[in-house]
């Protein structure tokens, strides 16, 4: 860690966390629309699932 | 005309027949209602009462998807079920039709059909309490409303009837068990013999047979039977075949035109063997519900949200765990740069001790992540503090002591260990070595209260109530007496006499605290202010002689007398009364020296008290201060400080300052001068001049000086300085005279030789210290250079048209060449052009000429390459090295310095002013102007890294393993270097008198005879030091 000075590891640090931040919220978009696309095809597949009375 | 039956229900239609009976559409006819009416043609077997109690449980079932049964009823020989008549058709119609359903659907009515029979198989169902089972499930018994639900009809009442026997079969949905096969054992058995009747489609009753003798078990359908029944209805729904009559021999359905989910679960339904079915129709419709959740794409994407859902937490906890290392290392980082800064400020202000601690502690353990690496802040830091590059012999800055509030008085232990300073209103004892105030006592409320050492651990102070004597290891009182001010002790020890403020008497003690005698002032007092707070205890004489017996006083009508203490006859009157303000003195021996002043004049006499005579004296219209004690009569006047001998009044030069003595003391052997400059300076005993440094914000108004410490105090500030002196006489490698004025000293790289020199000459000596030879360098007058190469110890002279070389061993000149067009100095060697147009390069070391070519113009000079006229192009060479890559060398040419490499590359260009040298190391060019700050910037981007030393002149470059030192000689002349960190080129310790450098080994030259040497310490090491002294 010492080859790195201290302004590079924080900074490195919140960029990572960003990343991670920014992917996350991808993959959250990228989760619900094949969610939603599964629910789809399951509704074509097994019907739609009854509402609960 | 429709037929009416039982009078209530009229007949519509005949809507089905099966081999249960006719079934028809009816309409009742008090209620209006379309009901369905099956007629059932079999005998009643059954006794009366357990056919109602069957009618009853028919009738109590009440579910959305089965009929409800109103009434059970005979009429003649028929029997007939009254139920909900559900509007639809049967599923067999459709598929009959050949019309084919999604599995959306047919998955939907699954679930209908399973919570209905979840709901038949009920315990709480039947008398006694036990399931229903429908027992020919089929689609045919299926009814599809217009809405598209389904209802189950057309239960076996047998069954319900309890009739064990009789069970109905339809080909293809009837389990195995209906036609008494079972398969929970490894091999079907056959109960009884089985017919089948009908084509398939109808359901058949079946009558046993003969029983085989063989036969153990009977087998019955019961709910599990229902759902290979229902898992066959789906099968055929699905599919549009019906299934296999037997069991065993029924294909699975397609997995990949149907959902391999859904296709498990018709199979699992449809084993041969019901324990590997489905136990319960709760089960099956629990595998239909949650066929999402089971489904492997929804796995698949649960898997993987849960992988990447890690992946991500891990990488922001990672980046959250890196930020927060690095925001500590910042929060750290800046810690070290500020208590660096206050060791800085500590050592600047002479605690050394103090600069120790804040240094160690912003060099933390680095034990951990969060812990930076050491700044260079700090390794300077604890270098200086330490002071193990500070090998000249003196006194350095050694503590601080803090008081309360000012000083009034200081006092050192004979063996200066201990040390006491008075202040308002108390007097501290303090150890010199470490620091610590060994005791706090409260004083009398003046500015005249006095602490004096009887020895080195007791001390006599003006105690709040009287004179108290001390014991300081003990921390105990030994005596006290009478309030007292002033305190003075004769030499021997035994004698001490006080005064309390402007009392006109003193009172004279033995040692062991009696009251000896009283000595009368004859009304006279001592001179005090209106508030002796600010009385200045200095303006007034009160002293002892060696023996006790004469005590000299000043008052404050400008008077001086010396009293004895045993005869108060006997008392010596030298003035009544004067116009003198100041006296100064005290006795030697059998003499008496003082020194009177008044408005900038003095007067000082010396009185034989054995003679009762005046033996000498003078005045001078300047101040003179005196002190006499058994050691001798010191005086000062003006910048002078002078030993006398009172017999002869001879004076011997003690100290000569730059500026008028204001205060001194003296040991005998070390004299401490504070000068009215506010320095404070150091002699040896033979008055040459060994330390000197201002005294900053604490006034010199008290100094002392005892054994291996030294003491500076002022009246305006709570701090004291101490000092201790230190001896290095241990790392000594080589002696010279210290009378020959020279500018370096150098030592070759294997130590052999060492050699003195400057512009007109040197000295040469071979490792024991005994000189060589003494050689004086022509025309010195004209040598713009001189060069020593570490290797041979060779020197190499250089002239503007001359170049000569002298052997590092014998002296010896080895090359002298003249008429030279041009000398060019290099590491590597130096450069020469002749007046042949000759350009040789000289090998420093074996006084070789290595290279020997033709160069055009008036200067040449080899980097590698030849760099004449014509590639200077009116440039000029500035520096040259060479490098494990190649050479390197630096042109100016006007407001420009530019890097070149040995094949005339260009590297690099930077600005620079005026005259200019070059310094390079591996990777740094170090420009370093006549009248400016060197500068460092790298070789691989031409970017600045640094500025070095400010106002004053880099003379050499050296690069170490891990540190380049870099040597200067500062406006004053004064010889130095710093210890730079080779990353950053950032200070790391600083080094007065640094001469020379051999492999890790520093040599030191105070140009006092000596030289000395010692070694560069890694930061481990210098923690070390640190933490085994703290």
């Amino acid at each position: 860690m010492d080859a790195f000075s201290n302004e590079m590891i924080l900074y490195g640090g919140i960029l990572l966390s960003l990343i991670s931040l920014f992917l996350g919220a991808i993959y959250a978009v990228v989760y619900c629309i094949g969610k939603h696309k599964l629910n789809i095809k399951f509704n074509s597949e097994y019907g739609e699932v009854p509402k609960k009375k | 005309m429709a037929e009416i039956i039982a009078s209530t229900y009229e007949i519509i239609d005949r809507i089905g027949s099966g081999g249960g009976g006719i079934v028809y559409l009816a309409n009742h006819l008090r209620l209006g209602k379309k009901v369905v009416l099956k007629a059932d043609k079999r005998k009643l077997t059954t006794r009366a009462e357990i056919l109602r109690r069957e009618v009853d449980a028919l009738k109590d079932l009440s579910h959305t998807y089965i009929p409800q049964v109103y009434d059970f009823f005979a009429e003649g020989e028929t029997v007939y079920t009254v139920m909900d008549y559900i509007e639809g058709e049967s599923l067999d119609q459709p598929l009959k039709r050949g019309e084919r359903f999604t599995q959306a659907q047919v998955i939907g009515w699954a679930c209908e059909l399973l919570e209905a029979l979840d709901y038949l198989h009920s315990p709480t169902h039947g008398n006694p309490p036990r399931g229903i089972v429908h027992s020919d499930i089929k689609p045919a018994n299926i009814m599809l409303t217009p809405q598209g639900h389904i209802c189950l009809i057309d239960f076996n009442i047998a069954l319900a009837l309890g009739e064990e026997n009789v069970v109905g079969r339809s080909a293809g949905y009837a389990s195995p068990e209906h036609y008494g096969l079972d398969f929970s054992v490894d091999t079907p058995i056959m109960n009884y013999e089985t017919e089948v009747m009908g084509n398939g489609d109808d359901t058949v009753p079946m009558q046993p047979s003969e029983y085989s003798s063989s036969s153990k078990k009977i087998v019955v359908p019961d709910t599990r039977s229902d759902i290979y029944s229902l898992g066959a209805t789906l099968y055929h729904l699905l599919s549009g075949t019906r299934p296999a009559k037997d069991a065993i021999y029924v294909e699975p359905l397609s997995k990949t035109e149907f959902s391999p989910l859904v296709v498990d679960i018709i199979s699992k339904a449809m084993n041969p063997n019901p324990d590997l079915r489905y136990q319960t129709a709760a089960e099956m419709l629990f595998a239909f519900r949650h066929l999402r959740e089971n489904d492997p794409r929804t796995k698949r994407r649960k898997r993987n949200c849960i992988i990447i859902s890690s992946l991500l937490t891990i990488t922001l906890l990672t980046g959250a765990f890196t930020s927060f290392v690095g925001l500590k290392r910042m929060e750290t980082h800046q810690r070290m740069l500020t208590l660096a800064e206050y060791a800085q400020n500590s050592l600047d202000n002479g605690d050394s001790g103090l600069a120790v601690e804040y240094a160690l502690s912003a060099l933390p353990e680095r034990n951990s992540i969060f812990v930076p690496p050491y700044t260079p802040e700090a390794k300077k830091a604890l270098a200086d503090a330490l002071g193990v590059y500070d090998l000249e012999d003196g006194y350095k800055s050694h503590h601080m002591i803090k008081l309360p509030s000012e000083t009034f008085k200081t006092s050192l232990s004979p063996d200066g260990k201990t040390g006491a300073a008075v202040y308002a209103f108390a007097v501290a004892v303090f150890n010199t070595e470490t620091g610590e105030i060994l005791a706090t006592l409260p004083t009398v409320k003046s500015a005249l209260a006095d602490v004096v050492f009887v020895d080195n651990t007791t001390i006599l102070y003006a105690g709040e109530n009287g004179i108290c004597a001390y014991d300081i290891q003990n921390k105990r009182e030994l005596w006290s007496g009478k309030p007292a001010t002033s305190i003075a002790l004769s030499a021997d020890g035994q004698t001490v006499a006080t005064v309390y403020r402007d009392e006109d008497f003193a009172l004279i003690y033995g040692i062991d605290g009696k009251e000896k005698s009283t000595v009368s002032f004859e009304g006279h007092k001592q001179h005090i202010a209106n508030n002796d707070t600010f009385a200045d205890p200095e303006d007034n004489l009160f002293v002892i002689s060696a023996d006790g017996q004469f005590l000299g006083v000043s008052f404050e009508n400008g008077g001086l007398m010396i009293f004895d203490t045993t005869d108060s006859e006997n008392s010596i009157e030298i003035y009544d009364e004067s116009e003198f303000t100041h006296f100064e003195g005290g006795f030697n021996g059998q003499y008496f020296a003082f020194s009177s002043t008044t408005d900038g004049s003095s007067v000082f006499a010396v009185i034989d008290m054995a003679e009762l005579a005046q033996v000498g004296g003078f005045d001078l219209d300047s101040r003179i201060g005196v002190v006499a004690n058994e050691t001798g009569i010191y005086l000062s006047n003006k910048s002078t400080v002078v030993k006398i001998n009172p017999i002869t009044g001879e004076q011997e030069e003690v100290a000569y300052t730059d500026s008028d003595v204001r205060r001194f003391a003296t040991d005998t052997v070390n004299t401490i001068v504070a000068t009215e400059k506010n320095d404070y300076v150091f002699f040896d005993k033979n008055a040459n001049l060994t330390e000197q440094n201002n005294a900053g914000q604490t006034s010199c108004n008290f100094v002392a000086i005892s054994g291996d410490y030294a003491l500076i105090a002022g009246r305006d500030t709570p701090e004291i300085k101490i000092m201790k002196r230190k001896n290095y006489d241990d790392m000594d490698f080589l002696q010279y005279d210290a009378g020959y004025l020279h500018d370096e000293a150098r030592v070759n790289s294997d130590g052999t030789r060492t050699m003195l020199f400057r512009y007109t000459d040197f000295q040469l000596y071979d490792e024991n210290g005994s000189i060589i030879c003494k050689i004086e360098i022509p025309d010195a007058e004209k040598v713009y250079d001189q060069q020593y190469s570490k290797k041979s110890g060779n020197l190499a002279v250089m002239y503007q048209d001359a170049f000569r070389l002298y052997s590092g061993i014998t002296g010896e000149i080895i090359v002298d060449e003249e008429n030279l067009k041009s000398v060019f100095y290099a590491p590597y060697g130096v450069s020469v052009l002749d007046a042949e147009n000759t350009l040789k390069l000289y090998d420093l070391d074996s006084g070789e000429v290595l290279l020997s070519e033709k160069a055009n113009g008036n200067y040449a000079a080899y980097c590698g390459m030849i760099v004449d006229d014509s590639f200077l192009h009116g440039g000029e060479l500035i520096g040259a090295a060479k490098t494990e890559e190649g050479y390197l060398f630096a042109v100016k040419n006007g407001a420009n310095c530019s890097i070149f490499d040995n094949i005339g590359k260009k590297k690099m260009e930077i600005p620079v002013s005026e005259q200019t040298e070059v310094f390079f190391t591996s990777t740094a060019a170090i420009l370093s102007p006549l009248h400016g700050t060197p500068t460092v910037y790298s070789l691989n981007d031409g970017n600045k890294v640094a500025d070095l030393e400010k106002d004053s002149y880099l003379t050499y470059i050296t690069e170490l393993d891990d540190e380049i030192v870099s040597e200067y000689v500062s406006a004053s002349g004064e010889r130095y270097a710093i210890l730079l960190e080779k990353s950053s080129f950032k200070p790391t310790a600083y080094m007065s008198g640094l001469c020379d450098i051999s492999g890790n080994e520093l040599i030191f030259d105070y140009y006092k005879g000596k030289l000395r040497k010692t070694r560069i310490y890694s930061i481990e090491e210098l923690i070390g030091i640190a933490k085994g002294g703290v």
